[in-house]
């Protein structure tokens, strides 16, 4: 066990916790507005990141695949919320219209692309750069770089605009943002919108490391499930904190115990759900 | 129980196989089998949900338990097939009661819901694992020979005696007391009123058919076929005897206090209802039923792997069944369960790689057209028909 794989097991695991952030973040929030979970999350996920791969690959552009994927992950989000959820307003009802629309979106994605693994670098992020003691991939510090540029956006749009206040107002407590006469409708769409984006900026993003699968958006909502439930749902710092950790605690094991890596996430997870029912930094229960 | 109507529409379905074999579509026979198998696991899933409140993502840890721990019976101990499936629920309801430890502290809603899942997928992932091939059988599975009841012509045989008693049971009773029926549902208040003449004729009328039909059927007939009728037979009778205890289950005062803790838990406490003990028991039973149901599936498929046992999808169709079929009254689920299971089958066969869209997109509109779900609409249907003729009836009489 060198200083020099851990370092390297380090940044990879705070990158790959950058992406969980991204793609729970958006879960988290609709879960704890709309109370609903939403499985197609990880559809779009992988939707984002197969249009984005297929942009950035034809015109060789990292930028413009990244504006492709997360306008086209918004776009199936708005119309998801906007017309698909506004078909029925029980909550288990709008849970099968999102095990329909991940059936659906995973299904397409293997009926257009198959099952084999894409992969794109942009030509400018291969090879690694020396930092300290370690040689690191120079995608997985940038990806750490932009991650940390988006979280800090994001972490402002909750805290310190109208909006993003209003929604986590509205996380506490929906009747009462209603009678101060907040659009609560619009919020829902803003809300869900938002994390659409950051799920197909996420699957985008994870392209050029582990490339793209019809699965693995699925795959990883196991994660972002995990994820949210570890850090409170609806909480942004818990989100964050919870992030880290998953990610962290994944890429440490697949350094040293591989055979280990699922298991010691969702241990941590039914530890941290037995000893704090409402999750790290959530507050209250239902 | 005692409800004569359900015994009718039982005796009719088990009559099926051989009317199949006739059409030509004999691969409905284990197409049905499957479903009535899921049927077992769906009601287990809607008893939860519907009664408690309790939304079970890791549902499908109770169904792997079942066939995991009905497989090791068969392949290590050579326990009978029956005695291994009485075995494996009574685990299934243990593990059940370790599943309501464990999540003691946050027993309601979402949280719930997710220490479920997170017990699932760690046993999910645990068994996938090349390391515990010897247990788990990996990708491969493991094989479970056929257990040697479904060879043997016994099944149909000791079925149709078992009716012929139960007709006798009926006859005897109703000579003194009348039919006891239940109505659709205490807990749903509708009663409706009958003629018992008629439904006993008719009930004698078609067990007296189908038994005839279920022994003459399988006679002089290949193996295979066998199998797949006697399975047939096997999941239906459980089935029917899952679907009166749940029926029976739902008009005791328990499943009234259950209604009571789901819809209030706060009121229920005060009221002196421990909700821990009672969710417990639901959770138990649920756990036992869905246990039965998969250690029937181990003799549908013969070849048990984690994939196929602890799936995480396996609980979202619990949650699919329950919901296209509608929570009550409680027959929805069984409906819900055919359905969906028939629907896949051929779409499967017919559609290639787009059934699963098609699936995905059937959902959304089901959802969307029949907001209660399917059992409420055709028990509404079947109101409305009896309240049209007993109208029409009157009209007749006041005319003459």
């Amino acid at each position: 066990m060198s200083l020099e794989t851990l370092f390297s097991a380090l940044v990879d695991g705070v990158a790959l916790g950058f992406i969980f952030l991204l793609l729970s973040l958006g879960l988290s929030i609709v879960f704890g507005l709309m109370r609903i979970v939403n499985f197609s999350h990880g559809s779009i996920f992988t939707w984002g990141a197969y249009i984005g791969y297929e942009i950035s690959s034809r015109t060789n552009n990292f930028f413009l695949g990244l504006l492709t994927s997360s306008l086209v992950a918004g776009l199936i989000g708005i119309l998801t919320e906007r017309f698909l959820l506004k078909i029925r307003r029980e909550a288990l009802a709008q849970v099968i219209i999102t095990i329909g629309l991940m059936l659906l979106l995973d299904r397409l994605a293997w009926l257009r692309w198959g099952d084999i693994t894409y992969i794109w670098f942009p030509q400018w992020l291969e090879g690694s750069v020396s930092i300290g003691p370690a040689i690191m991939y120079k995608y997985r510090v940038f990806l750490i770089v932009v991650g940390a540029i988006l979280s800090t956006t994001i972490y402002y749009f909750f805290t310190r605009t109208k909006y993003g206040l209003i929604i986590r107002a509205g996380i506490d407590d929906r009747e009462m943002i209603q009678t101060f006469g907040a659009n609560i409708e619009g919020m829902f769409t803003l809300a869900f919108t938002i994390g659409s984006i950051l799920a197909g900026v996420a699957g985008f993003l994870l392209v050029p490391w582990q490339g793209v699968y019809p699965s693995i958006g699925t795959n990883y909502l196991l994660y972002a499930f995990a994820i949210v439930v570890i850090g409170g749902i609806g909480s942004i710092t818990g989100t964050i904190v919870a992030s880290m950790l998953v990610g962290i605690a994944q890429q440490m094991c697949s350094y040293y115990v591989p055979y280990l890596t699922e298991i010691s996430i969702f241990t941590i997870m039914i530890l941290v759900l037995l000893l704090k029912p409402a999750g790290l930094l959530g507050r209250g229960t239902e | 129980m005692r409800d004569p109507r359900y015994l009718i529409s039982y005796a009719i379905l088990l009559s099926l196989p051989p009317i199949f074999e006739i059409l030509g579509i004999a691969r409905l026979t284990s197409i049905l089998a499957y479903s009535y198998i899921m049927s077992i696991y769906a009601l287990s899933f809607a008893l939860l949900l519907g009664y408690l409140g309790l939304l079970n993502f890791g549902h499908a840890l109770f169904f792997g338990i079942g066939a995991y721990v009905t497989t090791y019976q068969i392949l290590w101990a050579g326990v009978p097939y029956p005695l291994a499936m009485l075995a494996s629920m009574l685990i299934g309801g243990l593990a059940g009661a370790g599943a309501a430890f464990i999540s003691r502290k946050a027993f309601r809603g979402i949280p719930f819901a997710f220490i479920t899942l997170t017990l699932l997928l760690i046993v999910y992932f645990l068994y996938k694992r090349r390391e515990l091939r010897a247990i788990s059988g990996s990708e491969q599975g493991l094989l479970v020979p056929t257990p040697q009841m479904f060879v043997s012509p016994l099944i149909p045989i000791m079925a149709s005696l078992i009716i012929i008693a139960y007709m006798v049971v009926i006859l005897i009773e109703s000579r003194h007391r009348g039919v006891v029926a239940s109505g659709t549902s205490r807990v749903s208040g509708t009663y409706l009123s009958r003629n018992n003449v008629t439904w006993l004729s008719a009930a004698a009328l078609i067990l007296s058919v189908s038994t005839y039909i279920l022994t003459i059927g399988q006679m002089s007939k290949p193996e295979p076929y066998r199998v797949s009728a006697n399975l047939y037979i096997v999941a239906l009778i459980t089935l029917y005897l899952v679907h009166m205890a749940i029926k029976m289950i739902t008009e005791t005062p328990v499943a009234l206090i259950w209604i009571a803790i789901r819809d209030s838990e706060a009121r229920a406490e005060t009221m002196g209802y421990s909700s821990f003990s009672y969710k417990t028991l639901g959770l138990v039973i649920a756990g036992c039923f869905a246990s039965l149901s998969g250690s029937l599936y181990i003799s549908y498929s013969s070849n048990i792997n984690p994939e196929r046992a602890f799936n995480p999808i396996l609980s979202i169709y619990g949650l699919i069944y329950s919901i296209i079929g509608g929570l009550y009254p409680i027959e929805g689920p069984i409906l819900g369960a055919i359905l969906v299971s028939i629907i896949e089958n051929f779409l499967a066969d017919y559609m290639g790689g787009w059934s699963l869209v098609i699936i995905g997109v059937a959902f959304i509109v089901i959802i969307w057209l029949l907001p209660n779900g399917l059992a409420f609409y055709l028990w509404r249907a079947r109101v409305g028909v009896i309240k049209g003729i007993t109208r029409r009836i009157a009209r007749i009489k006041s005319r003459e």
